[in-house]
C-alpha cells in the first residue's frame, strides 16, 4: 500500500519540512481527485455497503419503535441499574465527535496545517456521531412524547425545565454543539459545494447551488469566508472541552461512587479525543484506500494522530490509576469498594477490557513501525472505540450495580434491543457516511490548496514542495 | 385517621341505612340499581373487554390516572351517578366499616376502608384486642381477593359450570335447593355423611352445625385446617383440658423461648403477639431493660431473626431438647413431674451450655417467661412445654388456657379412612381444599370421587371443588354477614362492606340451603346474639357493629391444675431422634409466609411479597443451609428430587435455595405452591407442590433422600438478585453491618456501657455536624408549619411484610411478575432489607437483621437536584414529593438515589394489572394516582392521608395538624409499631420528635449530608452474658 515518496514525509527537518501533499499533486489534480467520488458512476461497493448501512439504520428504527410502543422496560435496564448501554451509548457517540471539532477548530487556530486534508472527514464524522448521540437521550426517557419538556419553552403549563439539573446543561451542551458544529462544517463546505457545482450538471447542479449560496470565488467572498471560518472556529474551540466536560457532569456531580469524582471533566475530555482520533483513522485509512487519496491523506496524518491517541490513551491511564489512589486516599469506604469491585466484582470482565483496549494497547504507539503501519492502526483503533466503549459502560453500570446500600445491589443483562439499538446506531452513522463521502467533497479542496507548494509565495524557491 | 376518630363519634349513622338497606327488599332492588352493585351486572370472563367493563364501574377515580394516554382518542365512557345519593356518603370520601376476620389462624378485629361501596383497605380495629389497630400481610392483602377475577362464578357439576351465562342469585338458589333435595335423599339420617369445616371460631356457624347435626343426626364432623393446632388441642386434652387452647401473653414476658415456633410471623394470634412482644423491646434505652428471646428452630422464621440468641437445630430434635431444658431446669431446683425430668436427664444434649444459660434465664424470670412449641411439634412436646410453663408459674402470667369455641370434630385422617372403609359416602366440605391440601398418602382425590356425593363451597374453582360432584361458589368475607370469635374470646360480627360481586353463598346460608332452611346469614348472626344483649337488641347490635367487637367475651380461662400422668404415659418409648445424614436427610414442610398453605396463591400482591427470609418472590424452594449445600454439591438454582422412603415412595422435583439458618442436612420446604389442579391467573407456574411429600400428620419426615439432577431453575428474590452465592449474603450483611454501619446493631450491655452509642458506631460518623461545615449550600432549617418526619424502630421490626402490603394496598403500587423482579424491577415503596450476619459454616452464629426502607425524604435530596424537568421537588412540609404527569422519565433521580428506593415504571403496569386481572381496578385507591408507563414512583409519606387531615384541620381552622392525625399507612399496620411518623416541628414535643432525640437514633449514610427526614432506631440484641454472642457485633 505504501510508497517510498509517502514514507518521505515523516522525515522532521529543522531546515525543510516535509510535504503535506505528495505525489506531485497540482491544484486541478486535488480537486479531480476529490470530485471524483461524485461523478462517478455509483460502484457496486458502495451500494453494498449502503445497503447494509440502511438495514442497520432499520433495526435501529425498529428498535426504537418497538421501544416507543412498549416502553423502556424493552431494555435490561432496572431499579438499581437505570441507566446502562443508553447513556453509554450517548456518551460513546458524543466523545467520538470530538476528534472532528478537535481537529477542525482546535489544529485550525493553532496553525496545524496537516488537519486540511483529514478535517472535512472528521467533521462529518462528528455530526454523524453526535446526531447519532442525541437519539440516545432523547429514547432513554420514560415517556418520549413529552421529552420536550427538557427544553425551556414557554409553554401554557408554567413548566420550567431544573437548571440545577445536569442532563438540562447536557441539552444546552450537545445541542450548542451540534448547531455550531453544523455551521462550522458547513461554511467550509461552501467553497468546495460550488466547485462541485461547477462540475455538475442537472438537478444535481441545482443542488449543489443552493448550498453554495451563490459562491463565486471573489475576493470578497474569501474574506467574508474565512473571518466567518476563523469565528466559528473560535466558538467550536470550547466546544470541545465544554461539551465532555458537561456530560462528565452527569456522573461527576451526582453523589455515587464511581461518578462523583472531580477528574472527570479532563479525564472525559482526554478519552473523547482519544475515542475520536481513533475513530477518524478508521474512516480516513478506509476511504484514503477506497478513494485513493495516498497523497493528499498522507502517513504524517496518521502518524500525527497516533501520537494524539498515544498522549490522550496515557492521559487516560493515568485518570483510571488516578481515580483509584483518590478511592484509597479519600478513605471514603463507599469510593474504595466500588473501585475494588470494579476490578475484581462481577463486572471485571467489563473493566480489564477497558484497561486492555485503552491502557495497553495503544502503549504500542511508541513503536514508529505501529504508528506508520495502516494495519496496525486499523486494528488499534477499533480496540481504543472497543476499549472507550467499556470505559463508558464501566463508569455507568459499575457504579450503579453496587451502590451505598448493600440491600441495593444487583446486576444488569443487556437484552436484544439493547443490543440491536446499538448496533443500529452503526446504521445511521455508516448511512449518513456513505451519504456524504457519495455526494460531498471529502477532502478541503479549498484548504489543502492552500497547504500545497503552489499556495506558497515562496514556492519557487522550493520544487520539492515543501511547505 | 382524623375522620375515622368523626366517624366513631358521630357514629352509627351509615350502618344504620346499610343494615336498613339490607332489611327492606325494595330499599335491595333499590340498591341494587345504585351504583356499588352496578357490579351485578358484569360479566367477568377472561376475555372480558376492559373498556366496556370500566364503562360500568365508570366513577372510579383509579380510572383517571390511566386515560392520560397522550395522543390516543380518548373512549367514551358513560359514568353512572348515584340518582339518589344514600345517606351520609360524600363522593371522594371513604366511610369505614368495622368487620373481623381470620388470617392465618387469628382471629382480629377489622377497620375496612370504603370508596363509594368499593372497598379498598382493610386495616386493624384499633378497638378489637387482638389487632389494637395493626394487622398482618394476609389482612391486608384479603382485600385483592374480592377483586379476583378468577374467584368462583358459578356452580359447577362434575367440574364443569351447569350453564355459560351469568350466574344469577336464583339460579344459584335453585342449583342449592337441588343439591339439598339430592342431600337429603343420599345421606338420609346422615350416617354416611361427613362435613368438612376449617378451623372457624365462629358461635353462628356453630349452631348452624348444631341443626345440621339435628337434621343429620349421623353426621361426622371434621375439621381440615393449616391453622387448626390438634397437637396442641391434644397435649391441653392429655392435660385435663378439654376443648381448649393457648393464649400468650407475651407483654408479661420478659424472657421468651419458642422452640420450633413463630409466634411473631405465621403462628396464632401473630398480630397480637407481636404488638406485645414490642413492647418489651421498643422501651429499651441505655439503662432501661428489654425482652430476651431464645429461638431453636430449623429454619429462620420472623422470631428466628429478631431472637438474641439462635440456635439452629433440626425439627426432630425439638422434643429431646426440650426434655434436656427440662432436667437442666429441675437441676436447677425447679420441680417438674418426674417421669419428664427423668426422661431429660438420658438425654445427652448438643448444645448443653445454650439449654443450662436458657434454663438458668427462665427460672430467674419465674412468671415472667414464657416458652412455646411450634404446631408442628408432636402434642407431648407441647405438654412439656406447659409441664415447664407450670412449674415457672408461666400459666396465667404469660400463658392462659382458654375454652375453644371449635366444634368437636375429627382430624382429616381419621375422616379419610372412614371414608376409604366406605363408611362415608356423602361429604359436605365448607372452605376447606382438602385435595390440595390433604396429606399426599390420604389419596384424598381418589377417596372424594369415590363417593355417592359431594358437595363443597368455596372461594375457587380449586382442586376440591373440581372433585365434587357439586361446587358452590363462597362470597368473601367483605360481602356476607358472619361472627367470629377470638382466641381470648373477643366476639366480633363479620360485616359486609359491598353486594357480592358475584352470586355467591357464605358458610352461614349454604348449610342452612342445604337444610332446606330459607335464612339469611343476617337473621342467623343476629339470633345467635339475642341473648347477649344487655337491654336494647337493637341498639347493643348497632354498638358491636360500631366497634367492631361484642362487649361480652365468648369461653372462659380455665385454672384448673393440669394433670401430667396422661402426658408421663405418652413418654415411654421417647428417646433420642435418628440424626439425619446427607444420604438420610430431614424433611421440614412449613407454612408460607406468602401463600399460608395455598389459600392466597391467586392473590397478586402475596405472591410478589419477598419472604422475610430469602427474599423470594413468585416460588417456593428447597431450602437447605450452606453448609449442606457444600456437602451436596448443590446451589441455588439446582434441581433436586427429594424422595421420601416408605411405602409411598413419592417424590418431587423442585429448585434449591441455598440459605444460612437452616439446620443441617435439613430440607425446609414452604407449602402452598405448584397448584396445578387449580387454574388460577396468578398462581399458574409459581413454585412446587410440597404437599406431595406430605405424608402422615407431621410437617417433618426423616430418611428423605435428596439427589441433584439435571436442569435449573431461575428464583426470583428481591436483594442479592440473581447472585446464587450464599457466601455473598454475608458479605453484603457484613459490608452493611460492619463496613458501611447502614445496619445499625448493638447488645444491651454495649449499649449500657456506651449510653450515647458515640463510642461504637464512630467509625462512621463520617458526616458528622462539625463537618457539614463546608456544604455547598445552607442547610434548609424549615421550622415552620408541619415539618413531618419518620422513625423506625429496628429493634421491634420483625420483618413480617405487613408495611410492604399496606403500602401497595394504599398507594395503588403494581405487580409486576416473576420476570421483571429477576430484572430487579420490583415496585415496591417499602422494602425491607435483610442482613444476615455470621459464619455460614455455623449455623448457629447466623443472625439476621431487618431494615425497613422506603423513601427517606432528604432534606438536600441528591434526587431533587438531577430532575430536569423538576418533576420530583421539595414540599414546603419536607416532603420530597413527585409530579407523576411532569415526570419524563430520565431515571436520573433514581441514580442518584443513595437508598435506591425509586422505582420506574418501565412498562405500563397498572394497565396490563388491569387488564391481566380485570377487576383489580376496583381496589384502587382513588385518593392516589395511578401511575402510567415511564415515570417514577416512590413513598409519597402518604401525602394523601397527610392532605385528607390537613383538609379536617382546615375546617376546623387549624394549621398545625396534631400528633397522630397523620398515620402513614405503613405505620397504621406495623404490627410492632416501629414506625413512627409525624410533625417534628410540633411544639409539643410529638412521638416522633421524642424518638429522634433517643441516642439510637441514627440517619443511614449521614456522612452524605442528605439529612434525611426518615431515621432509624438502632437495634439492640440482648445477648446472655453467659453465652457467647451469637455474632460479634
Amino acid at each position: 500500500m505504501e510508497t517510498s515518496v509517502t514514507l518521505a514525509n515523516l522525515e522532521e527537518r529543522v531546515d525543510k519540512r516535509a510535504p503535506l501533499v505528495l505525489g506531485r499533486e497540482t491544484l486541478s489534480s486535488v480537486t479531480d481527485i476529490v470530485a471524483r467520488p461524485m461523478e462517478m458512476a455509483t460502484p457496486n461497493a458502495w451500494w453494498i455497503c449502503f445497503l447494509l448501512a440502511l438495514s442497520g439504520l432499520g433495526i435501529l428504527g425498529g428498535s426504537i419503535a418497538y421501544l416507543f410502543w412498549e416502553g423502556v422496560g424493552v431494555w435490561g435496564l432496572n431499579n438499581r441499574v437505570g441507566w446502562a448501554w443508553d447513556i453509554t451509548n450517548f456518551v460513546f457517540w458524543v466523545g467520538i465527535g470530538h476528534a472532528g471539532t478537535l481537529i477542525s477548530a482546535i489544529l485550525f487556530l493553532f496553525r496545524q496545517k496537516w488537519r486540511t486534508s483529514i478535517n472535512r472527514a472528521a467533521e462529518a464524522m462528528t455530526i454523524f456521531a453526535v446526531i447519532c448521540a442525541l437519539i440516545f437521550p432523547g429514547i432513554h426517557v420514560g415517556r418520549v412524547w413529552v421529552a420536550y419538556w427538557l427544553f425551556p419553552i414557554p409553554n401554557q403549563m408554567a413548566m420550567w425545565p431544573n437548571f440545577r439539573s445536569p442532563l438540562l446543561w447536557d441539552v444546552f451542551a450537545v445541542s450548542t454543539y451540534f448547531t455550531v458544529s453544523t455551521l462550522f462544517w458547513f461554511v467550509g463546505l461552501i467553497p468546495d459545494i460550488a466547485t462541485f457545482r461547477d462540475r455538475s450538471k442537472g438537478v444535481r447542479k441545482f443542488v449543489y447551488g443552493l448550498f453554495a449560496l451563490g459562491w463565486r470565488g471573489s475576493h470578497r467572498h474569501w474574506l467574508n469566508y474565512e473571518r466567518a471560518y476563523l469565528i466559528l472556529a473560535a466558538l467550536s474551540t470550547p466546544l470541545v472541552l465544554s461539551v465532555h466536560t458537561i456530560v462528565s457532569f452527569d456522573f461527576a456531580t451526582s453523589q455515587l461512587p464511581g461518578w462523583h469524582a472531580t477528574i472527570f471533566p479532563p479525564y472525559f475530555v482526554a478519552g473523547a479525543i482519544f475515542s475520536g482520533f481513533a475513530m477518524v483513522i478508521n474512516l480516513m485509512i478506509i476511504c484514503r484506500w477506497v478513494f485513493k487519496l495516498e497523497h493528499l491523506v498522507t502517513m504524517r496524518h496518521f502518524e500525527n494522530m497516533a501520537k494524539i491517541i498515544l498522549l490522550t490513551g496515557s492521559i487516560v491511564g493515568y485518570a483510571y490509576a488516578m481515580e483509584f489512589f483518590i478511592a484509597w486516599y479519600s478513605g471514603n469506604p463507599y469510593e474504595r469498594y466500588i473501585f475494588v469491585s470494579r476490578a475484581t466484582g462481577p463486572y471485571a470482565w467489563a473493566y480489564w477490557t477497558m484497561i486492555t483496549c485503552n491502557v495497553v494497547i495503544p502503549q504500542l504507539f511508541w513503536v514508529r513501525k505501529i504508528r506508520t503501519n495502516l494495519w496496525a492502526l486499523f486494528i488499534i483503533s477499533v480496540f481504543v472505540n472497543i476499549g472507550m466503549w467499556f470505559e463508558r459502560f464501566v463508569i455507568i453500570v459499575t457504579s450503579l450495580h453496587r451502590t451505598f446500600l448493600p440491600s441495593s445491589w444487583a446486576y444488569f443483562r443487556p437484552t436484544i434491543i439493547d443490543i440491536s439499538t446499538f448496533i443500529g446506531s452503526f446504521g445511521l452513522f455508516f448511512t449518513l457516511f456513505l451519504l456524504f463521502i457519495r455526494f460531498l467533497p471529502i477532502v478541503a479542496i479549498a484548504e489543502v490548496k492552500t497547504v500545497m507548494p503552489e499556495a506558497d509565495p515562496h514556492n519557487h524557491d522550493n520544487k520539492e514542495g515543501a511547505h | 385517621m382524623q375522620s375515622e376518630n368523626n366517624q366513631e363519634k358521630s357514629g352509627k349513622k351509615y350502618w344504620r341505612s346499610l343494615e336498613e338497606l339490607a332489611e327492606s327488599p325494595d330499599m335491595l332492588a333499590k340498591m341494587k340499581n345504585e351504583f356499588p352493585s352496578g357490579a351485578a351486572e358484569l360479566e367477568v370472563t377472561p376475555g372480558v373487554d376492559r373498556r366496556s367493563f370500566l364503562g360500568i364501574i365508570g366513577a372510579s377515580a383509579a380510572f383517571a390516572g390511566m386515560t392520560t394516554t397522550g395522543c390516543i382518542r380518548k373512549p367514551r365512557e358513560k359514568i353512572l351517578p348515584y340518582n339518589k345519593r344514600p345517606e351520609d356518603l360524600v363522593e371522594g370520601k371513604p366511610q369505614y366499616y368495622a368487620s373481623v376476620g381470620r388470617f392465618g389462624g387469628s382471629v382480629f378485629g377489622l377497620l375496612v376502608t370504603s370508596y363509594e361501596g368499593r372497598p379498598t383497605k382493610i386495616d386493624g380495629n384499633p378497638s378489637h384486642p387482638m389487632s389494637l389497630g395493626a394487622t398482618n400481610t394476609f389482612a391486608q392483602a384479603s382485600v385483592l381477593d374480592v377483586y379476583d377475577p378468577d374467584r368462583s362464578q358459578s356452580v359447577l357439576q362434575n367440574g364443569n359450570a351447569i350453564s355459560s351465562a351469568r350466574m344469577s342469585m336464583k339460579a344459584l338458589n335453585k342449583s342449592l335447593a337441588e343439591a339439598a333435595a339430592k342431600l337429603k335423599e343420599i345421606a338420609g339420617t346422615g350416617d354416611k355423611l361427613a362435613l368438612l369445616i376449617e378451623a372457624e371460631p365462629s358461635p353462628t356457624l356453630n349452631s348452624v352445625i348444631k341443626n345440621f347435626k339435628e337434621q343429620f343426626p349421623g353426621v361426622k364432623v371434621s375439621i381440615h385446617d393449616a391453622a387448626m393446632r390438634w397437637n396442641e388441642a391434644e397435649a391441653l386434652r392429655l392435660l385435663g383440658f378439654k376443648n381448649a387452647q393457648l393464649l400468650t401473653r407475651l407483654e408479661n414476658a420478659d424472657v421468651i423461648a419458642a422452640f420450633d415456633a413463630d409466634p411473631l410471623g405465621i403462628e396464632g394470634d401473630v398480630v397480637r403477639n407481636s404488638k406485645m412482644f414490642a413492647t418489651k423491646r421498643r422501651s429499651v434505652d441505655e439503662n432501661g431493660t428489654m425482652s430476651r428471646v431464645y429461638v431453636a428452630e430449623p429454619a429462620f422464621t420472623n422470631t428466628g431473626a429478631v431472637a438474641d440468641h439462635r440456635l439452629s437445630i433440626r425439627a426432630s430434635a425439638i422434643g429431646e431438647t426440650l426434655l434436656a431444658l427440662a432436667a437442666a431446669l429441675a437441676a436447677q431446683g425447679v420441680s417438674l413431674p418426674q417421669e419428664i425430668v427423668t426422661r431429660g436427664q438420658q438425654v445427652v444434649p448438643t448444645n448443653a451450655s445454650w439449654i443450662k444459660a436458657l434454663a438458668t434465664d427462665l427460672r430467674l424470670n419465674k412468671g415472667r417467661s414464657l416458652l412455646l412449641v411450634g404446631q408442628n411439634q408432636k402434642a407431648w412436646i407441647h405438654g412439656i412445654a406447659f409441664a415447664i410453663n407450670d412449674a415457672l408459674s408461666n400459666v396465667g402470667n404469660t400463658l392462659e388456657v382458654r375454652t375453644s369455641v371449635l366444634p368437636d370434630a375429627i382430624p382429616l385422617s381419621q375422616l379419610a379412612s372412614l371414608m376409604k372403609r366406605g363408611s362415608i359416602d356423602t361429604l359436605v366440605t365448607v372452605d376447606a381444599n382438602p385435595v390440595y391440601t390433604a396429606p399426599a398418602d390420604l389419596k384424598f382425590e381418589e377417596l372424594i370421587k369415590t363417593l355417592k356425593f359431594s358437595l363443597h363451597l368455596g372461594y375457587h374453582a380449586d382442586e376440591t371443588a373440581l372433585a365434587s360432584t357439586m361446587h358452590f361458589p363462597k362470597s368473601h368475607f367483605l360481602e356476607q354477614w358472619g361472627d367470629l370469635v377470638s382466641t381470648d374470646g373477643t366476639a366480633a360480627i363479620v360485616q359486609p362492606v359491598i353486594e357480592p360481586l358475584f352470586a355467591s353463598l357464605s358458610e352461614l346460608s349454604f348449610l342452612s340451603g342445604l337444610m332446606g332452611v330459607e335464612k339469611s346469614s343476617y337473621d342467623l348472626v343476629q339470633s345467635t346474639w339475642k341473648s347477649e344483649a344487655s337491654m336494647n337488641f337493637e341498639s347493643s347490635w348497632r354498638r358491636w357493629l360500631h366497634d367492631g367487637v361484642i362487649s361480652s367475651k365468648v369461653g372462659n380461662t380455665l385454672t384448673d391444675q393440669p394433670n401430667f400422668a396422661g402426658l408421663s404415659q405418652q413418654l415411654t418409648g421417647i428417646g433420642a431422634s435418628p440424626v439425619p445424614t446427607a444420604s438420610q436427610m430431614e424433611l421440614l414442610l412449613t407454612l408460607d409466609r406468602s401463600v399460608y398453605d395455598g389459600r392466597y396463591a391467586n392473590n397478586a400482591w402475596l405472591q410478589e411479597i419477598p419472604d422475610t427470609v430469602t427474599k423470594l418472590t413468585w416460588d417456593n424452594a428447597v431450602m437447605v443451609s450452606p453448609k449442606t449445600a457444600k456437602e451436596k454439591g448443590i446451589k441455588t438454582g439446582d434441581f433436586v428430587e427429594i424422595t421420601i422412603q416408605g411405602g409411598s415412595q413419592t417424590k418431587l422435583k423442585a429448585a434449591v435455595f441455598v440459605v444460612p439458618g437452616v439446620a443441617e442436612n435439613t430440607v425446609a420446604m414452604a407449602l402452598g405452591y405448584g397448584r396445578a389442579g387449580f387454574n388460577g391467573r396468578v398462581s399458574t407456574g409459581t413454585g412446587f407442590n410440597a404437599y406431595s411429600l406430605l405424608t402422615g400428620d407431621s410437617h417433618s419426615a426423616l430418611g428423605v433422600t435428596v439427589s441433584k439432577v439435571p436442569g435449573t431453575y431461575e428464583l426470583a428474590t428481591t436483594q442479592e438478585h440473581g447472585v446464587s452465592d450464599y457466601q455473598y449474603d454475608t458479605e453484603v450483611g457484613a459490608e452493611a453491618l460492619k463496613t458501611r454501619g447502614v445496619m445499625r446493631e448493638v447488645t444491651l450491655a454495649t449499649f449500657r456501657n456506651d449510653p450515647t452509642l458515640e463510642k461504637s458506631f464512630k467509625k462512621f460518623e463520617l458526616g458528622k455536624k462539625e463537618n457539614h461545615r463546608t456544604l455547598l449550600w445552607k442547610q434548609p432549617n424549615e421550622t415552620r408549619g408541619n415539618q413531618w418526619g419518620m422513625t423506625i424502630d429496628l429493634n421491634s421490626c420483625t420483618g413480617c411484610n405487613a408495611c410492604t402490603a399496606a403500602c401497595q394496598a394504599e398507594n395503588n403500587i403494581s405487580v409486576v411478575g416473576k420476570k421483571r423482579v429477576l430484572m430487579s424491577r420490583e415496585m415496591h415503596w417499602i422494602r425491607i432489607d435483610r442482613y444476615f450476619t455470621g459464619n455460614v459454616d455455623n449455623p448457629d452464629s447466623i443472625q439476621a437483621s431487618f431494615q425497613p426502607l422506603a423513601c427517606a425524604h432528604c432534606e438536600t435530596a441528591p434526587c431533587e437536584q438531577v430532575c430536569p424537568v423538576a418533576a420530583t421537588v421539595h414540599g414546603i412540609e419536607g416532603t420530597n414529593d413527585i409530579a407523576y404527569n411532569r415526570c419524563i422519565g430520565t431515571r436520573y433521580c433514581a441514580n442518584n438515589c443513595p437508598y435506591k428506593v425509586r422505582r420506574f415504571n418501565y412498562f405500563n403496569y397498572s394497565k396490563e394489572n388491569d387488564e391481566e386481572n380485570p377487576l383489580y381496578a376496583m381496589q384502587k385507591n382513588p385518593r392516589v394516582t395511578v401511575r402510567f408507563r415511564g415515570v417514577i414512583e416512590k413513598c409519597s409519606y402518604c401525602i394523601q392521608r397527610v392532605n385528607a387531615a390537613r383538609i379536617e384541620a382546615k375546617v376546623r381552622g387549624e394549621e398545625i395538624l396534631q400528633d397522630g392525625a397523620v398515620i402513614t399507612a405503613c405505620q397504621q399496620v406495623c404490627p410492632t409499631e416501629a414506625i413512627t411518623f409525624g410533625n417534628l416541628a410540633d411544639e409539643v414535643d410529638s412521638k416522633v420528635k421524642q424518638l429522634k432525640a433517643s441516642p439510637r437514633n441514627y440517619a443511614v449514610l449521614s456522612e452524605l449530608a442528605l439529612l434525611p427526614r426518615t431515621t432509624f432506631l438502632t437495634k439492640v440484641r440482648n445477648t446472655n452474658p453467659e453465652l457467647e454472642p451469637s455474632t460479634q457485633l
